[in-house]
């Protein structure tokens, strides 16, 4: 059911920030709550949408992620 | 006479396919061409086969009009998209516009009018061959007519170099937004000519495996001209009708041959012709200069 483990894995890791074993944790945790929470809340079919919306969100607003560290920009 | 009418009603879907793709392949074009890898093209190509089909379902639009209106939603859609997704380089785009591919998918999966996992079906066969190939010809013209314009080359200032671009005035931001819409208007539009090739449509058609599937007909072809991606969806979308003797073992030449292509010829099945000459250059040290 639902999206493959891989896919689910990396959305932990950009969401936690790459690089970051704390981020990774509360990525995970974020991820995994949030996704039941949005089963019991929302139509089941919008489980997916939950991960991919979080990631996107989380992109758009926090590129390095959530503990990641903001790379120097490269000139 | 007979044995090319034959050939041509046997394979006539194949070659719409053939055509369709190849219009998917130059709408991701656009934005590699710019530098910028995005996977959100089987997305804009769900909205436009979706818009098309039930705007001639429901509304009985005629199939022009339902074809531009499926593009122009999608373009109408990538333009603040592209606002935001393009704060992001490199793997960071192409994750967030695959993130925006899934979510599309998921909408369409879990909204009725859409069909749901059923999709959409009898869809009136309304897309003639020449329909493609017509569209095929005037897209690629005009992309290769575009290469040598103020857009093309400032495409490819920002591809060699961002921060090179903007320091010589270039306008970055507003010129990655034009090829992003750009590109998702015509995968649109190639999206409604497909769902009238195909009759059925759903929400599975457009997943990850398709935005990858696009991506690989481009890359594979080759990024330094429009011919590229045109060659590129034709030898993959023929090559497992090409491998039917092989029967089981089509999957495994397949990958043989897209791994060959990335090995030997990382710039594309179009530089083909090339690679004897950069040889000769290489024998004599002086590759780098070519």
């Amino acid at each position: 059911m639902g999206l493959p483990l891989e896919l689910r894995a990396f959305t932990v890791m950009v969401v936690g920030g790459m690089g970051s074993l704390p981020g990774a944790v509360i990525g995970a945790y974020l991820l995994g709550l949030g996704e039941v929470a949005s089963l019991v809340y929302l139509p089941a079919e919008l489980r997916d949408a939950f991960a991919f919306g979080l990631l996107f969100l989380v992109l758009i607003a926090r590129p390095q992620g959530l503990l990641g560290q903001r790379p120097a920009d490269r000139i | 006479m007979d044995a090319i009418a034959d050939f041509l009603a046997t394979y006539s879907t194949t070659f719409a396919i053939v055509g369709i793709n190849a219009l998917l392949a130059l709408s991701v074009w656009l934005t590699l061409y710019a530098g910028q890898l995005t996977l959100g093209n089987a997305a804009f190509m769900a909205i436009g086969a979706y818009t098309s089909a039930l705007l001639g379902r429901h509304l009985g639009a005629p199939f022009p009009l339902a074809l531009a209106a499926g593009a122009v939603a999608a373009a109408a859609l990538a333009a603040p998209l592209g606002l935001t997704v393009f704060r992001l380089r490199g793997v960071y785009l192409a994750i967030a516009t695959l993130a925006f591919g899934e979510v599309v998918r998921v909408i369409l999966l879990a909204t009725p009018i859409t069909g749901r996992g059923q999709g959409l079906n009898g869809i009136p066969p309304k897309t003639e061959l020449w329909h493609i190939y017509l569209s095929l010809a005037v897209v690629a013209y005009v992309l290769w007519r575009v290469q040598g314009s103020i857009a093309g080359r400032a495409w490819a200032a920002i591809r060699e170099d961002e921060v090179a671009a903007a320091s010589q005035g270039i306008a970055v931001r507003r010129y990655k937004l034009a090829a992003f819409v750009l590109g998702a208007l015509l995968a649109a539009w190639a999206g409604g000519l497909s769902a009238h090739v195909t009759f059925s449509i759903d929400p599975n058609d457009f997943a990850f495996t398709k935005a990858v599937q696009i991506l690989v007909f481009a890359v594979v072809g080759g990024i330094p001209n429009v011919l590229g991606p045109v060659l590129g969806a034709t030898v993959f979308t023929a090559l497992p009708e090409l491998l039917r003797p092989f029967k089981d073992y089509r999957d495994i030449f397949q990958g043989a041959i897209l791994l060959a292509v990335i090995i030997y010829l990382p710039r594309g099945i179009v530089t083909l012709a090339e690679l004897r000459k950069t040889r000769r250059l290489a024998e004599i040290g002086a590759a780098d200069v070519a």
